[in-house]
């Protein structure tokens, strides 16, 4: 179990406990398994950080990693002709890898 | 030959003239006064836009627990600012969505890219600002001087997207051609449906923030929102190319290397929960 950020969470993470709501209302139990859905209304609600599952292999959390980092490489090379005019910018460098991985994770 | 800036105004005295309810919207708003109710009398008047602004507010990117089904709730929930910004994003792109026989963009797409560029430059403003509200009308209406040009003067758009196709960045094809930018055009429009003066500085300094004397945070979460909604590929706007962000308004924003890929995944988010309240969902899109 690892407390993950929201914004890098994947559809197929399972939660490792309860995510409550401001009035202590459970609002997703533990063992949910994570779809585009369910990421995208934390995101909204403001949650910024949830337990995952690690270690039991049911949310295989280094595939994921590993299947994310070739859909990141596989959008680069999407990305990089239309930066061709200012990747070589370090902050725009920054823009194309970001795009690149919040393009990954949805696809 | 380039037009002068008074030619090319004449030429688009076919312009069509702001909506009498936007006119209205303005007067009531502008009083100190204003209520919910005076916002809802208005808007209520045009079914099918009060349609729309429900179908907007009701949408996950607003998140309300709550359905909303009068304008007069929604102002209470949501604020009356929020309310206006949206009546006025709905009713232009209603107004220039259907326009003209176009021949050189793809006009859903243009709209899905504007849309992109107010989502992505509200959350943008709101990492250092409050009042994102003003900023989305401004994403949304940056590009108006792009739809107008090539509705009312299309030869020479398509000139523009010529020698755009050609490898020449879409501003200078602009200037080369027409002598002036889709910004300048979309500042005409601006003045004369006489717009809030942030709503026009950002129409007209979206690609020179520096330039800008009015709403520097505005125009700089525009400015930036843009070239993110084209890294992010959220609709199309005809420039090829993401540019180059003006550095003093990336360190507005995020100087404090803060996490900008989550930011990026929260617009994305955000943008494909918005798109179908505002019919922009293209039809052979996943669910």
């Amino acid at each position: 179990m690892k407390e993950q950020d929201v914004s890098s969470l994947v559809p197929g993470m399972r939660l490792a406990d309860d995510i409550k709501g401001a009035s202590g209302t459970i609002i997703l139990k533990k063992g949910t398994v994570l779809n585009r859905g369910i990421i995208s209304g934390l995101v909204r609600r403001g949650v910024r950080s949830v337990m995952v599952e690690t270690d039991d292999g049911s949310s295989a959390p280094d595939m994921d990693t590993n299947e994310l980092k070739d859909k990141i490489l596989e959008q680069l090379e999407i990305l990089r002709p239309i930066f061709s005019r200012s990747s070589d910018l370090e902050w725009m460098a920054i823009l194309m890898k970001a795009a690149a991985t919040a393009r990954a994770r949805r696809s | 030959m380039q037009k002068s800036l008074q030619a090319m105004i004449d030429s688009m005295s076919d312009l069509p003239s702001m909506p009498d309810i936007l006119e209205e919207l303005f007067r009531v708003t502008s009083t100190p006064s204003c209520s919910s109710k005076d916002v809802a009398r208005v808007l209520e008047k045009d079914q099918g836009l009060t349609a729309k602004l429900l179908r907007v507010a009701n949408s996950p990117f607003y998140g309300l627990s709550r359905k909303v089904d009068t304008v007069e709730r929604a102002c209470t929930v949501l604020g009356l600012n929020t309310v206006k910004n949206m009546a006025l994003s709905v009713s232009i792109m209603d107004v220039f969505g259907s326009a003209g026989g176009r021949s050189s963009i793809d006009v859903a797409e243009m709209w899905r890219h504007n849309l992109g560029c107010a989502v992505s430059a509200k959350a943008v403003f709101e990492t250092r600002f409050k009042g994102g509200d003003d900023v989305f009308v401004g994403g949304i209406l940056h590009d108006i001087g792009k739809i107008i040009l090539d509705t009312y003067m299309q030869d020479e758009y398509f000139g523009v997207m010529k020698l755009h196709d050609s490898g020449v960045p879409l501003l200078d094809s602009e200037i080369r051609v027409l002598g002036r930018t889709h910004a300048a055009v979309g500042r005409i429009l601006a003045r004369r449906w006489r717009f809030p003066e942030k709503v026009e500085g950002m129409i007209a300094f979206h690609h020179r923030p520096k330039e800008t004397k009015v709403a520097m945070g505005h125009v700089a979460a525009v400015h930036v929102g843009n070239e993110i909604a084209k890294a992010l590929m959220l609709g199309k706007s005809n420039e090829i190319y993401v540019m180059p962000i003006d550095k003093t308004c990336w360190d507005m924003f995020f100087k404090n290397g803060d996490n900008i890929e989550g930011l990026l995944f929260k617009i994305q988010e955000e943008f494909y929960q918005i798109e179908d309240a505002f019919g922009l969902r293209p039809k052979n899109a996943e669910v």
